[in-house]
Order: structure tokens, then sequence, then C-alpha cells
């Protein structure tokens, strides 16, 4: 028994200072310069960070059997990170304190590898930018499978910016499987914020306003199809949606996945009242208007429109690939909330290219918005990019941050210095949550992707980022609550159309033919 | 620990052998007639190593069990272990249940094999092939965590403390498991210990622990928190019968065995009580009855054909397949879909289709859309074979959002994505694919086609997936079978299988009028001679036309159908054309052929008199 013990303590201190020798910091004179710089994925190299982001953790794509990582600022302790696995992982503390102490310099990153002949190779450090502005502190978004047309698990979560914390706001497998989306918050603030349900276990929005979250239900006569796409008055009191009739259609070659809106309309919702109306500045019978969003200031709705189409010639003769967004806007009076002057912002038949999902930047300078070949669905076009228009000068550039793939749906941070954006960068399926610092002259940084606390989570997860939303604070309505309003269908607020007398689309069904929950 | 006298052993051995040869027989039925493999096929488990995976089931009530379960169902891939498994959880409840039945009335041997029941009523769960392994061990648990429960029995508010404790940890690992184990509890309370304040305590506690944890502490529907992994679980087709059947054998074998004796006629009792050879062979007949008729009745014929269609078709078992299908005769649409795509892979779809039941028309032949969403991955597999590779990929990811990151979905999304050359999202799959226990291999060896062209382009599969790859864009008419086989054919006049399904697409619609304009793309395709039911339908078309001259082409029908066609004709003309009268003869000598089914296949009218082929 007692050499039993014996022989173990000796195993194990044996083991000790093998591990204490591999893992002994190597003399500098021993470390060569391997003259070429380092790929990491993620790819974390010349970007700027917002100095309240969470640990880059990223993998070294370089085979070794030693890992040494040096994360230096000019001030402050540099943060050292040793291991026989590629991964890295950055002690959060250590990297916030970091992070503070360097806001608006640099931070490098240093990695050396001991390769298979026991030598250490040095690379060239990797530098990053850290801002002095900060980012909104939380990401809100939909996890869904890449989804075609049956839908089965999805799930809004909230994402803490700062570390790795998550926290699921809502699981559709309590809702009865069905669909949650659109969620979209007032000011980037958590205080007033909606999410649409479909199928589960009403169709309708749960508002939550004030601490209390109800039901409502946003079919009226006008609108026979329920309000998606939401925008908040910055004022609060309205909410503008689209209403719309949305077909899918797919490809044989290439993206297969097509979408296109057989009618749409936009609606304003008073959240004081509950009543809906319209304007024909803003459902133009002839015309398709989608993707409202508001100016800071709340005087002005920008908004796509494109003409309507004829569908006999749609699929015969793929005239799908002539439908074109403009960009719109419209001046709006909050007291009266009555609309006037439509002009034209972005006119397709200049550019050529189809314009949606317009986003002014909080400071009111900037219009962010998305162009691709054609129709309204930017995040199933692999050609959708993001531009960006000065709007004093109207000038309009092709952001320099766009890929191959799709770069699409967008949200400003509060202070305007940041926003994210869904790219499918990496395969052109998965869309995953992109960040970038703008420059008050409208100048944008290299974008990165959301860290995760495994650096090598986006290699094997096959869920997609959808709706990426900044909020400032946490949300904290408890998620027990939303359920239980969702299913108090009793409660349901019904909203009523006070506009002129209704000439709406004419089916009540607003997706059919496209998604539904899985049989 | 005691060990049992002697003459306890002897007094019990019977009994156990009988329980061995029992589930020696469970375990056979479960292994030759339920097949673990087709379990495994109907629910497609998923299981992936490491902690990511196993993090996610800590968030619910319920979700170690699930992982445990997830685990053990990974092993129904092979039949011999998904049948010990089976048996030994089966097993495990019957000894448990022996352990309960001898709590409730301690000191008195309980009565012997009742104990077998909740094995027997597994046994039939299991045969609904829909049955999940986790609501099994549920089970287990309750009756384990009872049997513990007991164990701090001598005061009252130790028994309490102990339930409540035991509640808890039993509802976070197992949820429902805690109905049937605060059931158990509730009766062995109000009734064995007679302390009925403790057995309402028992059932308040047991309401109220799944209502805080919806309420505070998960994020839980009312269904969830109640009766997850219970029986009443939506999994089954009738949960309500599945769970009376279990729970209530528990409730009244207490009633009954708790209740005043009831005086047996001494003959009875005689028979069937006393440790004679005949009471013990009369419970051996009435045991073997029960268990047989409980698995003659639950066992699903039409599932079990269909799965084990599938199964083959998976992995690509034409021949047994098509051996099976013409054995099993199944009308299921699904059966008749994968047969003839059977037959299709084994060059029969044009000379031997109707040989086998046809009885679906064209849905059999490509599948209406409604069963297209309720077979997502078999419709990718089609979609493939058919060269539709963006369809199969669509069809794959419809199935990953329908099923879960299933190995089978994987691995199909690693295919096209790859030929797709979309290697990052192969990748991705592939390192989902590393985690699973039998499909890693599989993974591995995929992996080196990123690094070594070669190896990929000599990959059947590859190749097949990159020789039909669709460069130029259309729009997919899924719904309209023929314009897309059209369109396939345009794209590419040599898929073999467009062309197949067209034509028979043609027979089974039985519009004809393009027929004759197929005959060229025979020979391109590869045809020595007319197939045989082309040459059925032209022979027949020709019949119909009133042309005395036979076309030129009818030189390449070979002459054995030609033989049949005259012996066809002959044989309806006995009947003077009277189809009805006609209809059994035919179906005897011409039943595979492409003339009965004008006649007499779906869409037809039967009592149709006259209109002989000639």
């Amino acid at each position: 028994m007692k050499t039993r013990a014996t022989r173990t303590i000796f195993c194990i201190g044996i083991t000790l200072w093998g591990c204490c020798l591999s893992c002994r910091k190597a003399p500098i004179s021993e470390i060569r310069e391997a003259g070429k710089p380092l790929r990491i994925e993620p790819d974390y190299s010349g970007v700027v960070i917002p100095p309240n982001i969470a640990p880059l953790n990223f993998v070294i794509q370089e085979k070794a059997s030693r890992y040494l990582v040096e994360i230096t600022g000019a001030k402050g302790e540099p943060i050292i990170v040793r291991s026989t696995e590629p991964a890295i992982r950055i002690p959060v503390s250590q990297w916030r304190k970091l992070l503070m102490q360097n806001r608006g310099q640099e931070i490098r990153f240093t990695v050396s590898v001991r390769d298979s002949q026991n030598q250490w190779l040095r690379f060239e450090p990797i530098r990053n930018g850290i801002a002095e502005e900060e980012i909104d502190g939380y990401l809100v978004y939909r996890m869904i499978p890449p989804i075609y047309v049956l839908w089965k698990k999805m799930r809004i979560i909230q994402r803490n910016i700062g570390n790795f914390d998550q926290k699921t706001i809502l699981d559709n497998g309590v809702l009865n499987d069905g669909c949650v989306n659109c969620h979209s918050f007032l000011n980037n603030r958590s205080d007033n914020w909606i999410i649409h349900l479909r199928r589960a276990p009403a169709t309708g929005m749960l508002l939550t306003s004030g601490g209390k979250t109800v039901m409502v239900h946003t079919q009226t006569e006008f609108n026979k199809t329920p309000a998606a796409y939401p925008a908040w008055h910055p004022e609060g009191r309205y909410i503008a949606f689209a209403t719309m009739k949305v077909k899918q259609f797919v490809h044989m070659a290439g993206e297969n996945r097509d979408v296109y809106d057989l009618a749409s309309d936009l609606i304003l919702y008073d959240a004081e009242s509950g009543t809906i109306t319209s304007s024909p500045l803003i459902a133009d019978k002839r015309r398709l208007e989608t993707y409202p969003a508001w100016t800071p200031d709340g005087r002005t709705l920008y908004f796509c429109s494109a003409a309507v189409f004829d569908t006999v010639a749609f699929f015969e003769r793929h005239t799908y690939r002539k439908i074109l967004y403009d960009v719109m806007k419209v001046s709006f009076d909050p007291a009266t909330g009555s609309f006037s002057g439509l002009e034209t912002v972005i006119a397709s038949a200049k550019t050529g290219l189809s314009a949606t999902h317009p986003r002014i930047s909080p400071d009111g300078r900037f219009m962010l918005f998305c162009q691709c070949e054609y129709g309204n669905f930017s995040i199933y076009r692999p050609g959708s990019d993001l531009y960006l228009m000065e709007l004093p000068s109207q000038k309009v550039r092709r952001l320099e941050i766009n890929s191959r793939e799709t770069e699409s749906y967008h949200s400003w941070s509060k202070n305007g210095s940041w926003f994210v954006f869904s790219s499918k960068r990496e395969d052109g399926i998965h869309s995953r949550p992109y960040f970038a610092r703008m420059d008050k002259d409208g100048s944008v940084s290299k974008p990165f992707v959301l860290p995760q606390e495994d650096p090598s989570f986006y290699d094997h997860c096959l869920f997609t980022y959808n709706i990426p939303e900044l909020i400032a604070e946490p949300i904290t309505e408890r998620p027990q609550n939303l359920v239980k309003a969702a299913y108090r269908t009793d409660r349901m607020k019904k909203a009523k159309y006070v506009g002129a007398e209704a000439d709406s689309m004419e089916e009540t069904s607003s997706i059919e033919g496209a998604w539904q929950p899985a049989p | 620990m005691t060990t049992p006298h002697p003459s306890a052993w002897k007094e019990k051995l019977p009994d156990l052998i009988l329980e061995a040869v029992f589930f020696i027989c469970y375990f056979l039925y479960i292994w030759l007639r339920i097949e673990p493999g087709l379990i495994y096929q109907r629910q497609d488990p998923v299981f992936l190593t490491g902690s990511d995976f196993f993090r996610g089931f800590l968030s619910r009530p319920g979700g170690l069990l699930e992982y445990a379960s997830a685990l053990l169902s990974q092993f129904f891939y092979y039949v011999l272990p998904g049948a010990l498994i089976l048996t030994a959880a089966a097993w495990a409840g019957a000894r448990l249940t022996r352990a309960w039945t001898a709590s409730i009335r301690p000191g008195i041997p309980p009565p012997p094999l009742f104990h077998l029941v909740p094995a027997i009523l597994l046994l039939v769960f299991h045969s609904q092939y829909t049955h999940p392994l986790s609501v099994t061990l549920a089970l287990i648990l309750s009756l384990f965590a009872f049997l513990v429960q007991i164990r701090f029995n001598r005061t009252v508010l130790l028994s309490a403390a102990s339930f409540v404790l035991l509640a808890c940890i039993l509802y976070y690992t197992a949820a429902g498991a805690l109905l049937l184990f605060a059931l158990l509890c509730a009766l062995h309370e109000a009734f064995s210990r007679k302390r009925l304040p403790l057995g309402v305590f028992v059932l308040l506690i047991a309401a109220a622990i799944p209502a805080f944890s919806k309420k505070i502490l998960f994020l839980l529907s009312t269904e969830q928190a109640t009766l997850q992994l219970s029986l009443f679980q939506k999994a089954f087709t009738r949960p309500v019968l599945a769970a009376g059947l279990l729970y209530g054998f528990y409730l009244l074998f207490f009633c009954a065995y708790r209740m005043p004796p009831i005086r047996l006629p001494a003959s009875i009792k005689k028979l069937f009580l006393k440790k004679t050879w005949l009471s013990f062979a009369l419970r051996t007949l009435i045991l073997f009855a029960l268990a047989a008729t409980a698995a003659l009745a639950s066992f699903k014929k039409g599932s079990h054909t269909l799965l084990r269609v599938e199964y083959d078709a998976r992995h690509e078992h034409w021949e047994e397949l098509l051996l099976f299908s013409a054995r099993e005769r199944s009308d299921l649409l699904q059966v008749a879909f994968q047969t003839n795509r059977a037959l299709y892979h084994t060059n029969q779809l044009l000379e031997n289709m109707f040989a086998y039941p046809q009885i679906h028309g064209v849905d059999g032949l490509i599948l209406p859309r409604t069963y297209r969403f309720s077979a997502p991955l078999q419709e990718s597999d089609f979609c493939w074979d058919l060269g539709s590779i963006n369809e199969s990929r669509h069809w794959a990811y419809e199935a990953v959002s329908t099923d879960g990151e299933t190995p089978w979905i994987l691995k199909r999304m690693v295919v096209v994505n790859f030929v797709s050359r979309d290697f990052r999202s192969a990748q991705r799959c592939l390192n989902v694919l590393d985690k699973t226990f039998f499909f890693k291999d599989w993974a591995k060896q995929f992996r080196d086609y990123f690094s070594d062209t070669t190896l990929a382009a000599g990959d059947e599969l590859v190749a097949y997936g990159r020789s039909m790859l669709i460069q130029k864009d259309f729009i997919v008419h899924s719904d309209h079978p023929m314009t897309e086989l059209d369109t396939l054919l345009k794209i590419n006049s040599s898929n073999r299988m467009a062309f197949e399904y067209r034509v028979a697409h043609e027979l089974l619609s039985r519009k004809l009028g393009g027929l004759h304009t197929r005959l060229a793309s025979l020979n391109r395709i590869g045809y020595q001679a007319i197939p045989r039911h082309v040459a059925e339908a032209l022979l027949g078309l020709w019949a119909v036309s009133g042309k005395r001259d036979m076309p030129a082409a009818f030189k390449y029908i070979r002459p054995e159908t030609m033989q049949r066609f005259r012996d066809f004709n002959q044989a309806l003309g006995k009947y003077r054309g009277d189809r009805t009268m006609a209809e059994i003869n035919l179906r005897q000598r011409f039943g595979d052929t492409y003339w009965y089914y004008m006649f007499y296949g779906p869409g037809t009218a039967k009592d149709a008199k006259g209109g002989g082929i000639r």
C-alpha cells in the first residue's frame, strides 16, 4: 500500500516537473523571428475594437507543440497566455483592464510557437486599435438554423458583449414551436421593445412598455396580414411597420433561396391609442413599400419601395430580376401623426441595384443600407453589400468592409460610433454578427466577428445569427413573463384601423407558400 | 446483508429461470422483430462528444436523463447492443417493480411474475418505434428513487425531508419521472404507512416543484414543466393510453394488493398460487400468452415495413429493398417511392416497375409536397439521385432545421457542400461529425479530400455530384414534376434518372402522347432494346390506334414482350373485352405488365366494358 502511494506521488511529481519544463518561458535569445505575419481565426488582425468588448479569443493557424501569446499595450501589465493547443483563451478580467488602460491606443498580440524541432518562432505582431468610444453592451439576435422553408428550433438570445454571458429571452419550444422574430428596441434601450410571434400560440406582437408586456394583434381591416419589420419612432409613441404578403421560390444554382413580396404597405401603430393608420404616401397600391426607418428627430420616415410587378411574367420570363427597390423618404408630423412630401432618396433606376434596410445613424448624418441585384430580401442575395450615404451631401459609397458573400441586416450603436451587421462571408450560408467602427467622417474600420469563449465556436456552429440588434442595457423583463403574456390570448389587445376606408391586400395569410413550421 | 436460506433459493429458482427465459425471449424479439436499427432510423438520436453539447442539456429539467438517453440510443445503430440496452432497461424496470411490490406488504412475498407486466408494456411502447429511451429510463429512475425514499421512512419529518430532496433531484434529472415517484410515495405513505397527511404533502410538493420551476427557474411551457419524460409526453401516438396502461398498472396493483384478500376458491388457489409444477406451468403459459398477445397486437407492421424500406434505402441496399418490398407488398406511399428508387438504382425501373404495387400512381414516383416536408432527408437523397444538387442541398438544410444535427443529415450536407465547392460549410459539418461515435471515421476520411484533389476526384459520390452540378440557374418547380424533369433533361440530356423518371411519370399518369419522342433518347441513355414497360405502352398505343402496320421502331421490342402482348389479347378476348370478368385471370398472368396497370391501375374505371387492346 505504502509502495503504491509513493509510486503515485513520484509519478505526479515527475509529471508536474515535465509540465514546468515544457511551459517555462523560453529565453528571448532562443526565439527566432518567423518574418511573416501569422494567420488567426477568427481574423482579429488590423481591427479597431471597442474598449468594452469581450476577449478576442482566437485559434492560431499554425501547427506547433507550444504556443505563447503576449498581449501588450502602451500601458498596463501585458497578458501572457501559454497553451499546448492552438486555441487561445484570454482571461476576461486582465483583458478588460488592459483595454481600459489603453483606450484610444494600440494593442499588440505577439505570438510565438514552438515547432517540431523544438525551435521557438515569433511571428510579426498583430496590431489592433482600441477606440475611445464604447459599443452598446448587449447584442440581441435570433438564433436559427439556416432556414429554407421549414422551421423548428429558434431562440431570441441576449449576449453580453463585454463577456461571454448569454441569456435566452424567448425559446419557441415554449411557444408551440411557433416563429419568434423581428425584435425591435426604442432608442437602443430595453424598457420599450417588441417581438413578433407567429402561430405561437397566437400571431401578433409582444409589446413591452413601462414594465408591462402585452400581446397585440396587429391585423386590421386595412392590413389583413400581421405587421412586421418594425421601426420605433424615437419619441416612443409610434411604431412604423411593413405589412406584406411574402412568397418564396427556389433556384437550381447558386444561393437557392429567394423571396419576394406580392404586396406590401407601411402602417403606423400608435402605442398610446392602440390604433393603426396609414397614408397613400406609404401605402400606394401601385408600389411595394417596406423596411421603414426613422430619422433620430422623428420628422422623417425612410423606407424602401418598388413598383408592383406582373406575377405571370415573374416566373415565365424571370422578371423577378427586374424588381428593384428605391429608398424613399416622407416627412412626418408627430403631433398629428400625418405624412407629407414624398421624395426619392436612392433611385434604383440610376443605380441598377435594389436598395433595402435603410438605417439612419443616431446623429442623423448617415444612412447605412444594403444594395443587391434585385428584390428586397437581401439576406438571401450573395451580392448584397453595405452602402453608406452621407445625408447632407447625398453622397453614396460602397463600404470597403463588404465581402464576396451577403452583407445584410445592420444596427447602430447608441453613440453612432459602431454598427453591427450580418455577414455570410465565412461560407455564404451562415450569417454571423460583425462589428465595425465608423469615424465622424464616415470612414469605417475593418470588421470583426462577435468574440466567443470557445474560439473555434464558429467552426462547428450550424446555426445562423439573425437580426442582430444592439442595446445599451440588458432586457430586464423575465422570459417567463413574456411567455405568460403570449399565452394570455384572452388579454390580447386588438389594434384598430382608424384611417380612411380600407383598400387592403386581398388575402389574409401573409406567408402562405413561404416559411412554415416543421410537421 | 443476510444470505437467503438455500431452501428459499430452491423455491424461487423456477420463477427465476422463468424470468431468465422470458428476458432471453424478450431480447430475441427486440433483436429479430423490432430491430433497434429501425428505432435508430426513426428517431435519429443526436449525440455529440464534448462539453458544449452536454451544457445544452443542463438548462432544463430532464436534460441530464435526455443526455444519457441520447448517449445510449447511439447504440441502437447496431442491432445487438441496441437489443441488449432495451432488454436491460426492461429487466431493470422489472426488478425494481419487484422490489416495489415487496414494499407494499412487507414480510409477505408478492405474487409471482406480476413485476414483469411493466416490461411487457415497455415492449409494447418500443414496438411503436417512436418511444424515446429517455422515458423508459425515467420510469426506472422513478422506481429507484421510490426504493431509496422508503429507506428514510422512520419518522414523518425524515420522510418528508428525504422526499423533498429526492423529488428535487429527480425532477432536475428526469423531469416528468416525478409523476410516478410521487404517486408511489403518496400511496405508500397514505396506505402502507397510514400517514395520510404525509401522502397529501407528497402530492402537494410534487405539484409545487414543476410550478416553481416553470415560474422561477426555467423557461418552460406548462406541458414541458409537468409532463416531459413522462408517458404523457407527446412523442407517443397515443400518450394517454400509454400512460393509463403503465401508471394504471402501478395504481391498480397497489389497490388490489392492499385490499383485504379476496377469498379465492381453493381449486384456483391450488392451480395458480401453490408451488406445484402445474401452477408453474400455468403461470408460464399465462405470462408468455400475455407477452405474445401484447407483442403481436402492438407491433406496427406498417411502421416496420416503412422503416425497413427506408433503412435499406439509406444504406443503399437496393436488392434487399426490392426483395422486402416484393414480399410485403405494402400500400404505403413512401414504400412505393423508395421501391421505385431501388428499381432505378438496379436498372429495373422501366423493366419491372409494374411488378411492384403502383397504387399511388405518380405520387409513388415523386413525393407530393406534404410528404416531402415530412421526410426532407429522403427528398434530399432523391434530389441527389436526380442530379438536382442544389435541391439536394436545400432539402438537407430543411432536414437539419427539422431534425437537428443527425449524422446522416450532416453526411449529406458535407457531400453536397463539398460538391458545390462550399468547402467551409462542408468542413463545419465535418467538425460536428468528428464529435459523433460512429461517423467520425467517415469524417476523417472525407477530410483528406480537402487537401488531396485526386483523392476527391476518385470518390464515386463526389465525382457523380460534380458531374451533375448545374451551373445555369433555373427556378425550381417542385410542385410540377414534369416541368422539373424536363428542365433537368434540357440541362443534361444524358441524365438517366431524369429520363427514366420522365418516362415512368408518363406511364403512371397514362399521358403517353410524347412516348414516341422518347425512343430516340433510349440509345443515348444506353438501352440496347426498348425497355419492357415502354414497349408494352407502345404496343398498347398501337393497338388502340387501330393501325395495321407496326412502326419500324417495334423491331427493338423484345420477342418475349411481343409474345406476351399476343397472350394478353388472347386472354382478354376470352372474356369478350369484359375487363371486370377478366381481372383475376389477367392479374395472375399479366399483373406485372403495363397493360394490367392501364386497365386496373389507380384512376381507372374498373367496371368499364369493352375497349380491349385488340
